[in-house]
């Protein structure tokens, strides 16, 4: 079913229901159909700020699409994200992203939902969002790179990234091509933190010679990560393949150290550490 | 009463009356604070303590009346003692600030309550942190009540200044601030009373109370928000080094060198907020011809109305059975979180409050992470209670289906 399609039936729904009351039980026997949220997960880094109950809500990329886990401690806000995830769970992030925000006003101009509950929703939604801009170019990369299977060999990577957000970093441009390496940038995460490592803010600086030469200077989360020891060899790898580019040269400082306050607003957001 | 207040007239929800029983949060202005407000802006409208002319002279007065009103509500010995500020925290944050800075060493303790609200928390923290101090905090009993014994025993030699609420925003409880004044000047100890739920339900007196410092809010008292007052005795606000600095605080001023005013213009650097001031004047006026006999028995038969009508609901506990409180009720629903009472209340026109109320500490001490809290002002009549319990009992019943 579409993303419109959900929303009309959502819709429809509350217009068979006559009064109030019926209307919070239907909500909250939503929420009860949630799946049983993953205790592990149950942490301040899901939670979704911006609530006065508690509210989680844990996203998990699964072969180009964002499935979501959700949970609460008011058993309204349950019912009210569980009714968001009928629309956006296991949506690709471009389809989460498609949604016309403007179904909250119908719900609420139909007497649906009282404007206090349709604020309420604004964080959840704001959320759901944040998500799907920072899984954006993983789900590119995920369907490049399934177009590509699909396609004969000839397909190359060169679809990556027409869409995705050139974020801060004030060097110049060369050619686009430094465009196209941050795009790839961020398809590279970091294995603790389910970032890229361009909004993380690991990437200090790109450097393009107009003769395809890339230099990148980064750092990793902490100087002793050991699982950060892959990153640099990735970030080689996927800039290599940026068509274009003739030589890479990958250079690790810790000089600043990184700390968070070096994550991009949209990683902040998607922390929930804004 | 209830035609005073034209915002109790509109419904919420498509037609529904409002029921507004979240007055310790904030109270509705009656017509004369309104009229007050509009009167000063459409006819007074000036800075004070400067310039010449009859509307700087006309808002001066105006000004200065407030605060000769708060001096006689709170039984100040002098109007010097009254310090306007933006309300309960930023008169909580100034002493902390002031006073703390100079008096503060390390290893010196503050000694505030587990039923404190934060800004009469955090203030303390910060300046401990500057200063080396420690803040320690006086248990709470079961009921609800400060554990006063406990509270005596902590006020060790290296205790400098005692915070304390006069009543719990959270349970209603009213602590026995004199006494512990009493205990606390034996012993050397400087006393701030938090008085932002107190003065709209109790008679104060400073000068009964024997504290250092009582502050409040004017919002809380059916006056405007961004108005609230500092009451300090005059030595030791006199001894107290500035909070901000800017005009009107000054005696001189050369680039390398000021001196300052005296209180209370020591503390009030820059514009005030004077429409507020006259606000918060006109409100006490108007609260001070009430009769106060009736209001308080009024206030208790509400409290026991709200306290048995809520004990008969099946799931429901009361947070807070102090055998001296005021109109506020804590509850909490088995099983349910507070924000869905909350909720479901809205749905009814039931405005009450629901959360941690800024007391955490207090909650965690109970258990729980959020309490719904029904609180009466002057306006609420029994008819408000009973449609608070009809809609708690309505809401009760779609979440326990």
């Amino acid at each position: 079913m579409t993303t419109e399609r959900t929303i009309e039936k959502l819709i429809e729904e509350f217009n068979i229901i006559g009064g109030w009351e019926d209307r919070y039980a239907h909500i909250i026997s939503m929420g009860r159909m949630l799946k049983p949220y993953p205790e592990e997960f149950r942490t301040e880094e899901f939670k979704v700020q911006g609530c006065t109950s508690q509210l989680w809500l844990y996203p998990r990329f699964v072969e180009g699409k964002l499935q979501f886990d959700a949970d609460s401690d008011a058993v309204i806000v349950k019912g009210l994200v569980a009714m968001l995830l009928r629309i956006y769970n296991n949506r690709s992030p471009k389809e989460i992203l498609a949604v016309a925000p403007d179904f909250v006003n119908k719900l609420e101009l139909n007497n649906h939902l009282s404007p206090s509950r349709a604020n309420g929703l604004a964080s959840m939604m704001r959320d759901i969002m944040r998500y799907a801009v920072a899984y954006s170019s993983a789900a590119e990369e995920y369907e490049a790179a399934h177009a590509a299977e699909q396609a004969s060999a000839d397909n190359t990577a060169a679809t990556t990234g027409d869409q995705s957000s050139t974020t801060s970093a004030g060097q110049a441009d060369v050619g686009g091509l430094r465009d196209k390496v941050i795009d790839a940038l961020h398809t590279v995460f970091d294995p603790e933190i389910p970032i890229d490592i361009y909004e993380l803010g690991l990437i200090y600086e790109v450097r393009v010679s107009p003769a395809g030469a890339v230099h990148i200077l980064m750092t990793l989360t902490t100087p002793n990560c050991p699982s950060a020891q892959s990153l640099p060899a990735e970030v080689d790898e996927v800039t290599r393949a940026v068509p274009g580019v003739t030589s890479v040269e990958v250079e690790i400082t810790f000089d600043p150290p990184w700390d968070r306050t070096m994550m991009s607003e949209a990683a902040l957001f998607s922390m929930g550490l804004f | 009463m209830r035609d005073q207040f034209p915002i109790l007239q509109r419904t919420v929800h498509g037609g529904k009356p409002l029921v507004y029983l979240d007055n310790a949060a904030t109270t509705q202005k009656p017509q004369v604070v309104l009229d007050a407000l509009m009167d000063y802006y459409t006819n007074h409208n000036s800075n004070v303590h400067r310039g010449a002319h009859t509307l700087a002279a006309e808002a001066t007065a105006l000004y200065e009346e407030a605060r000769d009103r708060v001096a006689s509500f709170l039984g100040a010995r002098s109007s010097d003692e009254i310090v306007f500020t933006r309300g309960t925290t930023e008169s909580i944050n100034l002493v902390a600030a002031s006073w703390g800075q100079q008096n503060l060493q390390p290893g010196d303790v503050i000694l505030v309550t587990e039923m404190e609200h934060h800004s009469n928390i955090v203030p303390w923290q910060l300046i401990a942190k500057q200063t080396g101090a420690a803040v320690r905090a006086v248990p709470v009993l079961d009921n609800g009540e400060l554990d006063v014994e406990s509270c005596l025993e902590m006020m060790s030699t290296r205790v400098r200044l005692l915070a304390v609420t006069h009543v719990s925003n959270t349970l209603g409880t009213v602590n026995p601030v004199g006494q512990l004044c009493a205990e606390a000047r034996k012993r050397g100890i400087v006393t701030l009373v938090d008085g932002a739920q107190a003065v709209v339900h109790l008679p104060v007196s400073v000068q009964d109370i024997d504290c250092d410092f009582y502050v409040f809010s004017g919002h809380k008292l059916y006056a405007p928000t961004g108005i609230g007052v500092l009451y300090g005795r005059r030595e030791l606000l006199n001894a107290m080094p500035p909070y901000h600095g800017g005009g009107s605080m000054i005696k001189d001023v050369s680039i390398s060198h000021s001196t300052f005013l005296d209180a209370p213009q020591r503390f009030e650097a820059g514009t005030p907020n004077i429409a507020g001031a006259v606000g918060l004047n006109a409100a006490i006026k108007w609260f001070s011809s009430l009769d106060h006999e009736q209001l308080a028995h009024q206030e208790h038969a509400l409290l026991q109305q709200a306290t048995t009508g809520l004990l008969a609901i099946p799931g429901i506990q009361i947070i807070g059975t102090a055998a001296n409180k005021v109109g506020i009720v804590s509850f909490i629903v088995d099983g349910v979180h507070a924000h869905d009472v909350g909720v479901l209340l809205d749905e009814q026109g039931v405005a009450i409050r629901t959360g941690h109320h800024c007391t955490m500490p207090l909650l965690e001490r109970f258990n729980c992470t959020s309490t719904a809290r029904m609180s009466v002002a002057a306006y609420n009549n029994a008819a408000d209670v009973e449609r608070f319990l009809t809609a708690t009992t309505k809401a009760t019943s779609i979440l326990f289906s």
